[in-house]
């Protein structure tokens, strides 16, 4: 395997027109990536027609180059604006754009495209030495541990709002109804709609996040003060002290891990590998109440995972034929265009076809580092122009990446919805991230669970019988007594210290 | 420095665009077309539906004076983007593409678009479905098959999708046909059913052929027949069911349409337009590539096909209580 | 699992703001699905626990929960026999702001976005400016430049690019 992957890095680096389309894939990936309402599959199917005049390898090298870049490029929106880019960004921001706010959104950007740039080596380096048995390790993820990995992440909102853990389940709750509006996935019955069209459509990730997190956000600037709007505070730098990161290489490596097994898993999608590394690195934190305010490890470890995911997303297709997400499923149908059938027999028919792939996503990831640095230096500028007009700029951006996510206009009345909503729960002091955790999560536990019942024929053993979800549900349940544990022994410390 | 660079480089091609635009002054009846063609589609990017509209467009763009571009207009299970397509402004430069879906949801839906709201312009081909089973059930026939259900009704779990859609329906055709009742389970869409029948969730599967033809070859799914009158063209050894004896077709198909009120020169040219790049042997064979039969038809056969598909459908949904509106 | 102890009064406001906003959502859905008649019909095969089944058990812990969150602001309203303070920092800024953009689809149908994105940004970069009155001129300047950069940020990136179908 090695010698296809090292010739094909050879190829590439010697041949100025395939280099040339990998920096001009990356950066109209970045700036596609950025903009709010156009996801990375959007960014491909937008793309790809130019590819069919190039030949094969050609096209690859320029389609991959957009689909990494495009990762990154989510998180530019997500850090600077609070407004996801893509739906793998969503979890960047929580502590992404509080670093921003604080000044340092220099640092912020540059934490994201450095943990872009690991979590996608690593990725690519799973690919390459293990896709065969990662895929094969994947099938073993069926609708029972779906259902049980749902749940697993449910249970770290326990975690994901320190201080209010009750009502954080309460607001994941929200969350999950949000989720169920619409089509029933598996009967088609039409639920929480009222008969209404708006409501018919579902209510859409990325509407959502840009409602409670961007259009919230001006709304809490209009509302904070009443002294006038003034400049964000200067903005420092753009490396991040060096002394940071080596603390910050075990997020890293566990966000990495997290996004290529997730990613590898068909259907799971970057949105649940984000939402799984965040919360995990959370619970792992010695100091997980600076969660959200702008810790770094929140920032590095989903950006990781969620860049791992594109390597791990690759796997399935190019072992089974099978699209880990609408992604690659773009990239699958380019592929069957120029004649090549990605599945069980690519590896031993076209193993050039393999290394190219491999090569053209290395030479990605480091022509997206290379042109991330030099975009963060130009695009923080962006930040210098006055707060008002910027507010101005960003509800604007709302509504028109709302509207453009599925081209309807029932999308922007759901983002300007929950614009309100999370403004109100500003004000009544309610976390917002478990809602989109419970969006996110809800429709996956719900298919499945009741997937899994119909396979098993009604048992619900099946979510014991079998050894990955009994495991995952014992996490759960480690999960949720850990806090009370710990309320446990606080309480009997306090008792105690107040007898001495 | 680099991205204001660019947006100022954008900036200008943006007002040289919009010049131009107001250049070119009122519109005059007779020049169709003389903006982009749009096309929507209602199922997201990377689909299969939105990867035939894609290859229509850019072919078909070679042949027309403008360029034809490609519009996702998603959600409501397809609903959304046929009724935006139904409900365009009629004068030619919105089409939409749609697939068996649209006259199951028809029934499901009362938002749904009728087959009345709309005019059928092009049918671009049909997308057989197949029998497919894993090898290790030890199923080698439809004969097979069959005998297994009837020993122990729902003994077999299909993988198709929900209620309504392509491949469930023609798992629900199979059962009436064959008078057998398999275990249907739901999955949203090819790809995850697909994924279902390789981990062995799912023992057999009625994608279409293309879904499955290298699993096929690589011998750990059977393909045991086609539900269509010609063998696929992917996997020549597979026989039809006709061929077995079976007179069971079932599938899904894609066809262009126009809204209603679209003057009748617009549309014509429109049909050309269409027919021929589909015609082109080049076109076809690009969609060979990609598991596309195509096989183009003007648009009284094409409305004729919807027609007698609704026919054979619509008991088939009546019997799963699917129709919930727009009883017959 | 909530600490009061150390809340103090004006709080109990907050706290019941929480839990009457649980409750509305709860409240809503219980409408919606006491008012679907489909979710109940027998459209799930047999073994499929049926589209009603999760709604119900989310929506039971939310009012629940909702109700948990109703006793501690009501005890404390009782035993201090005081009227709940509400804190009201809203101005008039963000609510206005809202119902433009409430309003903004609407305006786009009628004469294009283009013309509306120019006019909404426009309008807010004048009225949120600071120090407006000081130096009108300035401040329409800016605010004109904004509204057409914006403008053909929008039309190049969603119009051009990414082929949005806007009005």
């Amino acid at each position: 395997m090695f010698d296809v992957f090292a010739a094909a890095l050879i190829e590439i680096a010697t041949r100025p027109d395939l280099l040339g389309l990998s920096l001009t894939g990356v950066m109209v990936g970045i700036i596609l990536g950025a903009l709010p309402g156009v996801s990375s599959t959007m960014a491909l199917a937008i793309l790809l027609p130019l590819s069919y005049a190039m030949p094969t390898d050609a096209a690859m090298v320029f389609l991959i180059g957009v689909f990494s870049s495009s990762v990154f490029g989510g998180s530019i929106s997500a850090i600077l604006i609070n407004i996801p880019g893509t739906p793998g960004a969503i979890v960047t921001q929580f502590d992404g754009y509080p670093m921003a706010k604080s000044g340092r959104a220099g640092e912020a950007l540059s934490y994201a495209l450095l943990a872009s740039t690991v979590g996608g080596l690593l990725g690519l380096a799973i690919l390459s030495i293990v896709a065969p048995l990662i895929a094969s390790a994947a099938l073993q993820f069926r609708s029972p541990e779906f259902a049980m990995a749902a749940i697993f992440g449910l249970t770290m909102l326990a975690y994901a709002s320190p201080g209010s853990t009750f009502r954080g389940i309460l607001v994941g709750c929200i969350g999950l109804i949000v989720g169920m509006v619409g089509f029933d996935k598996l009967t088609d019955v039409a639920r929480f709609d009222f008969g209404t069209r708006v409501l018919q459509n579902g209510i859409d990730i990325v509407p959502l996040t840009v409602g409670i997190f961007g259009f919230a956000e001006v709304l809490i600037n209009l509302s904070s003060t009443n002294q006038p709007i003034t400049h964000v505070a200067r903005i420092n730098r753009i490396f991040p002290p060096l002394a940071s990161l080596p603390k910050l290489i075990a997020p890293m490596m566990r966000g990495s891990l997290i996004g290529t097994f997730v990613g590898a898993i068909p259907a799971a999608g970057s949105a649940i590998a984000v939402a799984l590394a965040y919360a995990q690195e959370q619970r792992l934190s010695k100091e997980p109440e600076t969660f959200g305010k702008g810790a770094p490890a929140g920032i590095v470890a989903p950006e990781a995972s969620n860049n791992a995911c594109v390597g791990g997303a690759l796997v399935p297709m190019m072992t089974l034929g099978v699209p880990g997400d609408t992604m690659t499923a773009v990239l699958m149908g380019a592929l069957l265009l120029h004649g090549l059938r990605p599945g069980p027999l690519l590896f031993a028919e076209n193993p050039q076809m393999v290394g190219t792939i491999f090569g053209s996503l290395f030479f990605a990831i480091l022509l997206t580092l290379v042109f991330g640095f030099v975009a963060i230096a130009a695009i923080i500028q962006f930040l210098k122009m006055p707060r008002h007009i910027l507010m101005v700029g960003i509800a604007t951006l709302c509504i028109f990446g709302s509207f453009a996510v599925r081209n309807t206009m029932s999308d922007v009345y759901i983002m300007i919805a929950f614009g309100a909503v999370g403004f109100v729960m500003n004000k009544l002091k309610l976390p917002t991230a478990p809602l989109a955790f419970g969006l996110v999560l809800g429709p996956l536990l719900e298919e499945n669970l009741r997937r899994s019942l119909i396979i098993s024929r009604g048992s619900w053993s099946v979510f014991i019988d079998r050894p990955i979800s009994l495991v995952l549900i014992l996490l759960s349940m480690a999960a949720l007594l850990y806090p009370l544990v710990g309320l446990y022994r606080k309480n009997r410390r306090e008792q105690t210290g107040r007898e001495i | 420095m680099t991205m204001l660079r660019l947006s100022r480089r954008t900036l200008f091609n943006a007002l040289f665009v919009s010049t131009l635009a107001l250049a070119a002054g009122p519109a005059t009846a007779a020049g169709f077309p003389e903006k982009p063609i749009t096309i929507v589609v209602n199922w997201p990017a990377g689909g299969g539906q939105d990867t035939a509209a894609r290859l229509i467009a850019d072919w078909a763009s070679k042949r027309a004076p403008v360029p034809i571009i490609v519009s996702n207009v998603t959600g409501a299970g397809g609903a959304n983007g046929i009724r935006a397509a139904a409900e365009a402004e009629p004068d030619g430069y919105t089409l939409g593409i749609m697939g068996s879906s649209f006259v199951a949801r028809g029934y499901l839906n009362e938002n749904a678009t009728p087959l009345e709201d709309i005019d059928p312009l092009v049918f671009f081909g049909p997308d057989p479905g197949a029998l497919e089973v894993r090898a290790d059930t030890g199923i080698k026939t439809v004969q097979d098959y069959i005998d297994k259900l009837k020993a122990e009704p729902g003994s077999i779990i299909n993988g198709n999708d929900a209620p309504g859609g392509s491949s469930h329906i023609v798992a629900s055709l199979f059962e009436s046909a064959f008078d057998v009742e398999m275990t249907k389970v739901p999955y949203q869409g090819y790809a995850p059913t697909v994924a279902a029948i390789i981990s062995g969730e799912v023992q057999s599967a009625t994608l279409p052929v293309h879904q499955l033809a290298d699993q096929h070859k690589a011998g750990d799914i059977i393909i045991l027949a086609v539900a269509a009158e010609a063998r696929h063209f992917l996997t020549p050894d597979v026989p039809t069911f006709k061929e077995l004896g079976f007179d069971f077709v079932a599938g899904d198909w894609r066809a262009l349409f126009l809204p209603n009120g679209v003057p009748s020169e617009t549309k014509t040219y429109l049909e050309k337009l269409f027919m021929e790049t589909m015609s082109d042997p080049a076109f076809v064979e690009a969609a060979q590539k990609v598991g596309f039969m195509v096989t183009p038809m003007p648009p009284a056969e094409t409305k004729a096909w919807i027609v007698a598909h609704d026919a054979a459908v619509y008991p088939i949904l009546l019997d799963a209580d699917l129709v919930t509106t727009r009883k017959k | 699992m909530d600490n009061d102890a150390g809340r103090n009064q004006n709080n109990a406001g907050l706290d019941l703001g929480v839990a009457v906003f649980f409750l509305l959502w709860a409240g809503v859905g219980w409408v919606s699905i006491a008012t679907n008649s489909s979710l109940f019909s027998g459209r799930a095969t047999g073994l499929d626990p049926g589209p009603a089944l999760l709604p119900i058990i989310t929506l039971a812990i939310l009012t629940a929960g909702g109700l948990a969150l109703t006793v501690s602001p009501v005890r404390k309203w009782m035993s201090a026999s005081r009227r709940i303070r509400w804190k009201s920092d809203l101005n008039w800024r963000p609510i206005g702001f809202l119902a433009c953009v409430v309003a903004f689809p609407t305006i786009m149908h009628a004469i294009g976005y283009a013309a509306a994105t120019a006019l909404f940004v426009f309008f807010w970069s004048f009225a949120l400016a600071p120090n407006a009155m000081q130096r009108p001129r300035r401040t329409l300047a800016i605010a004109t430049i904004a509204a057409i950069v914006t403008t053909l940020l929008i039309y190049v990136g969603f119009d051009l690019v990414i082929r949005s179908r806007l009005p």
